[in-house]
């Protein structure tokens, strides 16, 4: 029991002598720690003002508010879909089916193992000729 | 309370773009600004250029400025932040260019009024002042700013954590930790007192 008393004496004693101690401490710091007066207070004005003149800027709100993002995503919808509107091409300039599937025009060959088909596009860029069952072609063989 | 009115009116024309405005509210705030820069990184020249950057910040900031703290806090708060990365910037400088274990005393004694004091008692007030400001450049920024603005400006534990936008308890164990190390570094001092 007495030592318990003791112990927490003891405590309280530290406790007050820590208070004590920072006391004295921070009236070390409160005496010793002091700021001198701006010595050419209108310097500091003179160099801001210039400096905010040299920047051009305005007070400006804080960078991408949320309802700046919301006005301009909301925007940058509207305009994609004016332009789709506008640019997009729909039935204008639209080819037919027929225009892009090839059509045989003759299949003939000389020789009855080979089966040869010519396909016409419809533009007449270009013809194709499909040769089928020969391994390849004799030299004498001819495609007409 | 006519002035808080009237640097409403300013702060009001300045968020506008109004310059002249501005100008004023930088003649009201630049004393106390350039001494709180000071207090924190105990350096004239450093403190000069501080409060030059703080209102450039202020200025840019100003629109985002709601008025539910007072236009001095909200600067304030502002130039602590600025005074604390200006710190740390110089600490990581010095660390590389010096490596740990050193530090460099800036002679701010030499830059506050001296009040016509006695001879031999000046040299031991010098020395004392030296000592003080040796323990106070040991400190982390963070640290510093708290004893600043808990020991020397008397802000509440409250207004500290608000000013510094950090927990109750982050504010109690930084000044737990600071006056410590203070206590620590100038209790052979107290016997002089």
């Amino acid at each position: 029991m007495r030592a318990k008393n003791f112990r927490a004496s003891f405590a309280i004693c530290m406790k007050n002598s820590d208070e004590t101690d920072w006391t004295v401490t921070r009236s070390l710091l409160r005496k010793h720690l002091t700021a001198p007066r701006l010595e050419h207070p209108d310097f500091v004005n003179q160099r801001v003002l210039q400096e905010l003149e040299r920047l051009g800027e305005r007070p400006r709100a804080s960078a991408f508010p949320l309802r700046w993002l919301a006005w301009s995503g909301a925007t940058a919808i509207v305009c994609a879909g004016l332009l789709t509107l506008l640019f997009l091409p729909r039935d204008a300039g639209r080819r037919s089916d027929k225009d892009f599937i090839s059509q045989v025009v003759s299949a003939r060959a000389e020789m009855p193992q080979l089966s040869v088909s010519e396909f016409s596009v419809p533009d007449e860029r270009g013809v194709v000729i499909w040769i089928e069952g020969a391994e390849y072609i004799p030299a004498e063989s001819s495609v007409r | 309370m006519g002035d808080d009115s009237e640097e409403s009116r300013l702060v009001a024309r300045a968020r506008n773009g109004d310059t002249t405005a501005f100008d004023s509210l930088i003649t009201l705030h630049r004393d106390r600004i350039y001494m709180h820069a000071f207090q924190i990184v105990r350096n004239e020249e450093d403190a000069l250029d501080l409060t030059q950057e703080i209102f450039i910040r202020a200025w840019k900031a100003l629109r985002g400025f709601d008025g539910t703290a007072t236009f001095s806090s909200w600067l304030h708060r502002i130039a602590t932040n600025a005074a604390i990365d200006l710190c740390r910037r110089r600490r990581t400088r010095s660390q590389t260019e010096i490596g740990s274990g050193t530090m460099k005393i800036d002679p701010a004694s030499q830059t506050t009024p001296s009040g016509g004091e006695v001879p031999g008692l000046s040299v031991d007030r010098a020395e004392i002042r030296r000592r003080v400001e040796e323990a106070f450049a040991t400190l982390s920024p963070e640290h510093r700013a708290v004893i600043v603005l808990k020991e020397i400006e008397d802000l509440s534990y409250e207004e500290i954590a608000e000013h510094l936008r950090c927990s109750l308890g982050t504010v109690m164990s930084r000044l737990f930790y600071a006056r410590k190390k203070l206590q620590g570094l100038l209790r052979d001092l107290h016997e002089e007192l």
